[in-house]
Parts: C-alpha cells; structure tokens; sequence
C-alpha cells in the first residue's frame, strides 16, 4: 500500500513540475521566443530537476522500510551485476563462518560443557603421573576408598566403572549402558532422586541386587511409570529390583556416553562374568591389586585444586605404597610418582583423545576466519577501487556522501547475509560429517551430540560483519570525497588514496599466505601422520576378519556352559564354507582395552613396571585368524584345557625383557600363583592403540582362565555382509536369545580408532585447499590490477623494444615477491604453531623439513598459477592501442 | 527583463519559506505563479532557482502551514495544477517569522548604520 502510495505521489511530483516548466515556457513563447528556445530558457530558470526532485523526495520523509527496500533492490542489482565478485566475497564468508560456527559448536560440546550436577567445578579427577607422563587414571577399590576415607580436602571421592547391561523383558534382550558405582556416588556428586531413593553405602556393603534408573529411561523405557520403584528387573538374566529414579537430566558422569542405570560396586560379577566373579566369594571387585576403577572427587567448598593436589599427593603415595605387593613395595616406594588433580567439570573420563583435534581444529578454522576476512576486505578495497568513477557520477548527480555509505552499507550487510545463509549451510554438512566420523559403530545416543550452537554463529557472523561493513565503507568514505574532477576525468591510478590502497592489499595478502602456510603446514603434518598410522606394521592382518562381541553371562551361562557354548560357536564356523579360521579373544586387537594380571618370572627383579606388561586369554586358531606370525614352538591346541597343564605364549619383547631375548620355549614362570610353560613365541603386535611402542604380552588359553565375554574373530574369503549375516545366523540357531554385539570389521575398528585423525587430516586439508584458493584469487585481483593500471607504461616499453620476458618477468616478479615476503613471516609462524600438534603426531617431527618445502613449494607455484593469466594479458598489450588507450 | 546574474542576491538561508508564505497570504496559488509572483515583486534581484521552491513547499505541507489541492485553472478546465493555501498553523508562522526576521534585520541596521549617540 505504501508503495503504491508512494508511486501516485512520484506522479503527482511529475506533474506538478512539468506544469510548471510547461506555464514558464509558454510565457516565453509569448514574449516572441522559439518553442525549444522557450522551453531551454524555462528549464534554466528551474534549475536541475532531478535535484529539485530528490530534495522533494527527501521532505516526503521515506520511511525505513521504502529506504531500505530501494537499496536493498539496488544491492541486489550491484551484486548480480558483478558475480564473480559476490561468489567469492560469499563463498570465502559462508566458508570462514561456517567453519567456524561448527567447530565451536563441537567447542561448546566437547570441552565448555559441564556435567548437570550442582556446582561442577568442584569436581576433579586423579591421575598418576610419573617422569611428567601420565601413568594412571583408574585405581583398586581400597585404593580409591582409603582415600576417600584420610583425605581433608575433598567431600567425597567416588569410583565407578562403565558395564554393559542386557535387559530381559518378556525374552526380548535390550542392551543398555549402566555402571557399577561406589555407595557415595551419588551423595558425591550431589545428584537427587526423582522418584524413591539412590545408591547408599549399604547397598555396597550388603551386595543388594538393586539399580537406579536414569530419568530419560525411566521415561523412554518404561514410559514413566509411577509404579517402577520396588518393580523387578531381569538384567543379565538375575532379577534386580528398582529402587528410584535419578534426577531430571542426569545421565552418568560423562558428557560422551549416556548412562542408563547406576549398579552397586560389589554386583560387579554379573556383569562382567568369570573373571570378575572369582576371589572368595566373588570379592575380585575389592582385590587391591586390581586397577579398574574411575575416581571423581568433589572438593570441600573453598579448597582450591592446586591446595588439594598439595594435601592429597603425599596421602595418595602412602596408601598406594601400604597397598603395594610386599614383593614390589620397595619398588613403588622409590618411585618419582606423583598424584595430580584435573578438573572433573566435564566428568569422569580421561579421554581428552577428542578435546586436543577439536582445539587443534579451532586454531586452524579461527585463522581460516581471518583469512576469510582478509580475503572479503581485499576484495572489498579492489572493489571500491573500480567503482571509484561510479562514485564520482553519482556525487556530481548530486548524491550526497551520506546517502552513497549507506548504499556501500547495505551491500556490505546484503554480502554478509548472503555468507552468513551460506554459512549455516556449511556448518549444519561440517557438524553432520564429524558428528558421523566421531561416532561411526556407536549405537544411538552413544558418542558426541553436537548441534548448531547459536552464539558461535552469532559471533562469527558479527565478525564477518564487522569486516564488510569496515572494508566496505573506509574505501567508500574516501573515494565520496568532494572532489571527483579527477575520476570523471580518468586520471587512472595517480591518486594518493587509490596507490594507499594497493598497498593495503598487499599487506593483506602477505598475511594471507602467513595465515595459509600454517593451515597447509599443519595440514601436511596431519595427513602424513595419518599416512603413518594407516601403513604401520600391526604385526598381525586385520583384512577380512570380522570382529563381534558374546557374552554368555548376559544370559545367564555358567562358566561351565560359556566354555561348551564357545566350542559350540566356533565349531559350528568352521564348518561354515568361507569361513577359514574362527577364534577367541577376551580382547580384540586395538579395542583400545586391556588386561594386565600378577606374574612373576624367575630370575628376573620384579618391578612395578612390570604392570605395561599385557595379557590376552586367546583359543586355538587365534594367531592363524589373525596371521600373527609364529617364531617359535606352538599355537594352543584343544588339548591345553583347564584340568591340563598351564601353558602360555609370548612375544618377542617379553623374551627381550624377562629372558634376555633367549629362547623362551620350555621354560616356566608363574601367573599368580601357577606355574605356567611357555610354548610359543609370536611377533610383537599392536595391541591396546596404534600409537603405542608395542609391549611384552602374554597370552594365556581361553579354558584355562575364567574371562566369560570374549570377542570372536572370524576369518573369511567372503564379502564382510555376508559373511556377518551368515554368522549371525550360525549364533541365532544356537541360541536365539545371546546378544551378540559390536559386530564388524576388523579394519573398520582399526579405522575407527584413528577416525579423529581422520578428522583433522580431512578438514584442515579441505581448509587448507580453500585458504590457498583464496590466496590465489588475492594474488590474482591484485596482479590484474597492477597489468589494467600499468597498460600505458606496458606499451611504452614494448614500443622503445622490451621484450615480452620483460614484461612478463615485471609482473611475475610482483606476484613473487608478494609469496616471499608472505612465506618469511609464514615459515617462523607455522614453525612455532605446529608445537601444539606435536602430541596429535606419529611418525612425523613437528618441524619436518619435507612438509615445509612441499607447503612453500605448494605457495611459490599458487603465486605462479593466480599470475598466469593477468601476465598473459600484459605480454599481448599492443603498443600502439596501450598508448591510445584512456 | 531579468537582471544580469552577476547581479543577483543570494536568498539567505530559511528566508525562503518566509517568502512563500508571505506570498500565500493574498490567496491560494500553484508554484509557479508563487515564483513569478516573488520574482516580479524583487524585480529579479533575488536569485531563486524555481526548482528549490518545490522543496519548500513540500516540507511546508508537511509542516502543516499549508495545504495543497489540485484544481484546474480558472478559464482552461483542461489543465490542472496544484494549488497551495494557507492554513491558520502558517498564519501564525508567517507572524513569528516575520517578527523574527525584523528583530534580526533592526540588529543588523543598528550594529550597519548606528545612530549617533547625544552628548
């Protein structure tokens, strides 16, 4: 309605000036003049129209929107008039908004989160630390209670350990993710019950078969029912009755994984079978030589971390001295080892694998922000440069400074809205793509949860926005300068703010190719890292060999039954066509999991490093599933059952360290208290991560151990889907109701394992590319520009006999000099960034000369490339039509 | 005939509006009868450009000291033009101005041509 009003009006204007003019021309025909001459005369006396016009317009008072309306329609205009210009002006903001909206998203996610319990800082891990590297972060029940029980600086220090959980309702099997936890868990970290009560210490104390279930299962699950305190749950195939409900939002004291129910310490048995169910009265779980354990501890109100770490330190060394083996306490007494705090905010895990490439990320997307920022302002002045003639029109058409700002304004606004859509587009596939790399074999609700965070976009885009409006509107204030006599003249290039200008962008482009060389440095070190990883030697084959997880326990099977239904298993796979080897394994290479146990060998000092030293509980077959090669003597055979004689193989770096690299076969040691003949000697393989230095390991007979869950490996020539199919429907005939999880590849789980250097190596190669491109586009506007303003000089020399080298090597030299100086204040930079990476490294030094070169290399040829064209131009500028040319 | 420019006064700033209203007070009128009339009755010394009277005369509509209306011309029913008059906001108006615009013209005359002082 406005519009149309402001239309009648605009004709009305019309109407009433050309009465006007046409009432004053008449009068002059009437004193004898001539119809043109008359109507000259009456547009004198007026004056300019179109600036009577505007004046008129400007009393009308628009209002805001009709403003903003005619320039956002002649923003749009601009911008499709120039689109090379507006694709890379929003392609490098959506990139460097994107970009970092989604990793600041993750940010948030990851490290800024705390734990939805009352005052979170308070919380704090303990660790062991020895010679600065960190040695333990899980310690022995009495450990963990001793200090609970002398320490003065905490309100409690609780222990807990993740399990799995199979829920039986009407024979249907649902596994869930619960936890065994000590009687203060909940009282430390301050949690309340929703509905009944929670864990105390007396469920500890009197092994009570009960469980808290979190408030999002007692909601999902059991659909909230009013009556679930006191109902009885079969987990494991053992009836467990509900006691309450925990609060609101609480789901375990960990960000990454969602907890569904809280198990008292002691059940510990049930959950993890065999092993953990030995000891007198299946009191494994208190066993002080047995490390299993994540400590949180909440801190008394008003002690610092650092106070606490003080006072706790010389207490923790004592108890774990008092707890030590009589045959290792001298050792452990003379140990450098300290205890330190951590802050727990975030909950107990000390996987901080994710929290170093998210922050590694966040530098390289920060610099590709301010690259991306550099790029769009560079732009922006090369922009301002050429419009400089259009400004002077419409100055001397009688626009006023102002009102030509406000134009710049809104175009800047329009550019940065049109990033900013771009933006969120980029950041929604960035979060999609790591959230799917991060959490690639986690079951739903594992894993990180990430979601746009909008105050991560709202700064980038501010940022952004700041930029533009900055970039956009200095060059505009200059060049809306009164004086346009010289532009409209086309005085090219003399002028003090036009070659102030230039050198700004020069400036801006060496720092681009800085910023830029760090990314594609860092980005080198990471892809060869990941290079490294994918081609080290394992020691073993992991290509076509599928993984999957049985644990027998979850449905209740004795040990007794376990060991029948195991050979039940594997005999029935073998017989499978395609299927070449099967076996079993209490640890699947490179889970990331391990198991160390109490050995002595003879002749050899016990030392307490002696816990590096791993074990693997192993069937027949397992080394020919996995093509680990043998050196020596035999794989276990059906024959090495539990009433015959204990047996064990070793590796290389066992022999190397307990037997002074002899030949280890025939020769006996103890595990526990059991002798024990080495019959085999195999290579090192990797066995807990890829980046470890491989360890001594032993490897024990499945029947002659009590572990119940085992990781069955399968061999097969066949396609990895059927063959999981054709394995899951071998297990289903045999039992229909054991849950069989965790199945995959092998080499799928290897890949996993590295899935964040994947990450890192994909996204800042992909950042790197795009920094590197926009170099190249700065590198390139610039050049034009100089061949476009040099045309004249260009014919000069060619007319006085420069040769087309000459002329070529002028510009060449610009473009070279320009990724010289970048890289002289680049290499220094991304020399001292890269430090931080190199914990994230393997195989690769922080300072590799290799990369570095490739990187200058990959600049000095990005320099050449964005030249070629402009370059070409100048060598094809005829002399004669330079000279003519205006 | 119209004086040489060279000639010309400049109109000072604001006076303008004054001298439109002034002009409206014989009656209503279009622009360019307004601009004739304030042409003629200076004899051409003031330099006003007939374009920057529309300017005024928008902003005083909008001011409220006068009101515009299309109507055609007396004897030609063909032609319509735009007529301004008067309204009784810019009677008072033209009342301060005017007192205003003498004020300022007597401090001017007597700081220009001081009357000798007796004694």
């Amino acid at each position: 309605m406005r519009f149309w009003r402001r239309k009648t009006r605009e004709q009305e204007l019309e109407r009433e000036l050309q009465a006007h003019l046409d009432l004053e021309a008449e009068e002059h025909r009437a004193s004898g003049m001539a119809q043109g001459e008359a109507r000259f005369a009456a547009r004198r006396a007026f004056g300019n129209v179109g600036l009577a016009k505007e004046s008129v317009r400007e009393t009308w008072g628009f209002s805001f929107v009709e403003t903003l309306g005619q320039d956002l329609r002649y923003a749009f205009r601009s911008l499709r008039g120039s689109p090379l210009f507006t694709l890379v002006a929003v392609g490098s903001l959506g990139l460097g908004i994107g970009a970092n909206t989604a990793i600041f998203s993750f940010v948030n996610a990851l490290l800024l989160k705390h734990l939805p319990v009352p005052e979170p800082t308070q919380l704090v891990q303990v660790a062991e630390y020895e010679n600065g590297k960190l040695t333990n972060s899980v310690f022995s029940f009495p450990f963990l209670a001793e200090l609970d029980r002398r320490n003065e600086a905490f309100d409690g220090v609780l222990a807990r350990f993740p399990v799995r959980v199979n829920l039986t309702t009407q024979g249907v099997a649902e596994p869930l993710n619960g936890e065994v936890v000590t009687g203060n868990y909940f009282k430390t970290l301050q949690v309340n019950p929703a509905l009944g009560r929670l864990l105390r210490e007396d469920d500890v104390t009197t092994n009570n078969a009960v469980c808290v279930i979190s408030y999002a299962v007692w909601q999902a699950r059991f659909g909230g029912d009013p009556g679930i305190v006191g109902r009885k749950l079969l987990l494991n195939a053992r009836p467990y009755s509900v006691v309450g409900v925990s609060e609101r939002g609480f789901a375990g004291p960990q960000l990454q994984s969602r907890i569904d129910m809280q198990l008292p310490l002691s059940r510990m048995g049930d959950f993890m079978g065999g092993f953990f169910a030995s000891g007198p009265g299946g009191s494994m779980w208190k066993s002080a030589g047995f490390s299993w354990l994540e400590p949180l501890a909440r801190l008394k109100p008003g002690i610092s971390m650092a106070r606490a770490q003080a006072m706790i330190n010389p207490l923790a060394k004592n108890i774990k001295v008092e707890l030590a083996d009589p045959k290792v306490r001298a050792d452990a007494a003379g140990r450098k080892s300290s205890f330190r705090l951590a802050d727990g905010s975030q909950g107990a895990n000390y996987d901080s694998s994710y929290s170093k490439p998210v922050t590694v990320l966040m530098g390289v997307v920060a610099l590709v922000l301010l690259i991306a920022c550099a790029n769009l302002a560079s732009l922006l002045l090369a922009r301002a440069g050429a419009r400089a003639k259009e400004f002077a029109v419409r100055l001397s058409l009688g626009a006023s400074r102002w009102r030509l700002v406000r134009q710049l304004m809104v175009e800047s606004l329009l550019t940065a809205a049109c990033g900013g859509v771009v933006g969120v587009l980029l950041a929604l596939w960035i979060i999609r793509t790591l959230l799917a790399y991060l959490n690639a074999g986690q079951s739903s609700g594992d894993g990180i949860q990430a979601a746009l965070d909008p105050l991560a976009l709202s700064f980038a885009v501010l940022l952004s926005l700041l930029t533009a409006v900055l970039f956009g509107l200095l060059p505009a204030w200059q060049s809306a300068k009164p004086d346009v006599i010289p532009e409209l003249k086309g005085a090219s290039g003399s002028g003090q703010t036009k070659s102030s200008g230039v050198q700004t962008r020069r400036a801006l482009i060496v720092f681009q190719i800085a910023l830029s060389l760090m990314i594609l440095f860092a980005a080198g070190l990471l892809t060869r890292t990941l290079s490294r990883l994918k081609t080290i030697d394992l020691g073993f084959n992991p290509s076509s060999v599928i993984a999957l997880h049985i644990d027998p326990a979850m449905n209740g099977y004795s040990p007794e039954q376990s060991d029948q239904l195991f050979d039940e298993i594997l005999a029935r796979l073998r017989a499978q066509p395609g299927i070449t080897a099967a076996s079993l394994a209490a640890m699947s290479p490179l889970e990331g999991g391990m198991i160390a146990l109490d050995f002595t060998v003879p002749g050899h000092a016990a030392k307490s490093s002696d816990v590096q030293t791993n074990f693997n509980m192993i069937s027949p077959g397992y080394f020919k599933t996995l093509n680990q090669k043998m050196l020596a003597g035999r794989e276990f055979n059906e024959r090495d059952t539990k009433n015959a004689p204990r047996v064990a193989i070793v590796n290389e770096l066992f022999t190397k360290q307990y037997m002074n690299g002899e030949s280890p076969i025939g020769r006996h040691f103890k595990i526990g208290d059991k002798d024990t003949e080495i019959v085999g000697l195999v290579r090192n393989a990797r066995y807990q991560t890829l980046r470890e230095t491989p360890w001594p390991l032993i490897y024990m007979p499945a029947k002659q151990t009590q572990s119940s869950g085992f990781s069955t490996l399968v061999r097969t020539s066949l396609d990895s889907q059927t063959a999981i199919a054709q394995i899951r429907r071998t297990i289903r005939s045999i039992d229909g109701k054991l849950p069989v999880y965790d199945v995959r590849e092998l080499q799928d789980q290897i890949d996993q394992g590295i899935s964040s250097e994947r990450v890192l190596s994909f996204l800042s190669t992909l950042f790197s590319a795009l920094a590197t491109l926009l170099c190249c586009i700065g590198i390139y506007g610039l050049i034009a520009y100089a061949v476009s303003r040099r045309t004249r000089e260009i014919g000069v020399r060619f007319a006085i006999g420069a040769q087309k080298s000459d002329v070529a090597r002028l510009f060449l030299r610009e473009s070279l000099l320009l990724v010289a100086v970048g890289l002289v204040v680049g290499v220094p930079l991304a020399l001292a960034a890269t430090q931080v990476l190199k914990s994230l490294l393997f195989g690769v030094e922080a300072n590799d000369p290799f990369t570095l070169t490739f990187a200058v290399a990959v600049f000095i040829s990005a320099g050449l490339l964005a030249s070629i064209l402009p370059v070409l131009r100048a060598t094809r500028i005829e002399p004669l039509e330079a000279l003519r040319y205006e | 005939m119209p004086k040489e420019p060279s000639d010309r006064i400049e109109l000072l700033q604001g006076t303008l509006d004054m001298l439109v209203l002034r002009t409206l007070l014989f009656g209503p009128a279009h622009g360019h009868q307004i601009a004739k009339h304030i042409q003629r009755t200076t004899e051409d010394l003031l330099q006003i450009e007939h374009g920057s009277l529309y300017p005024a005369l928008h902003r005083l509509e909008r001011k409220g000291w006068i009101a515009a209306k299309w109507e055609s011309a007396g004897k030609d029913l063909k032609r319509e033009f735009k007529y301004y008059r008067l309204t009784a906001a810019g009677k008072k108006q033209l009342v301060a101005e005017e007192s205003k615009w003498k004020k300022l013209t007597g401090a001017i005359a007597q700081v220009m041509w001081p009357v000798e002082e007796e004694g």
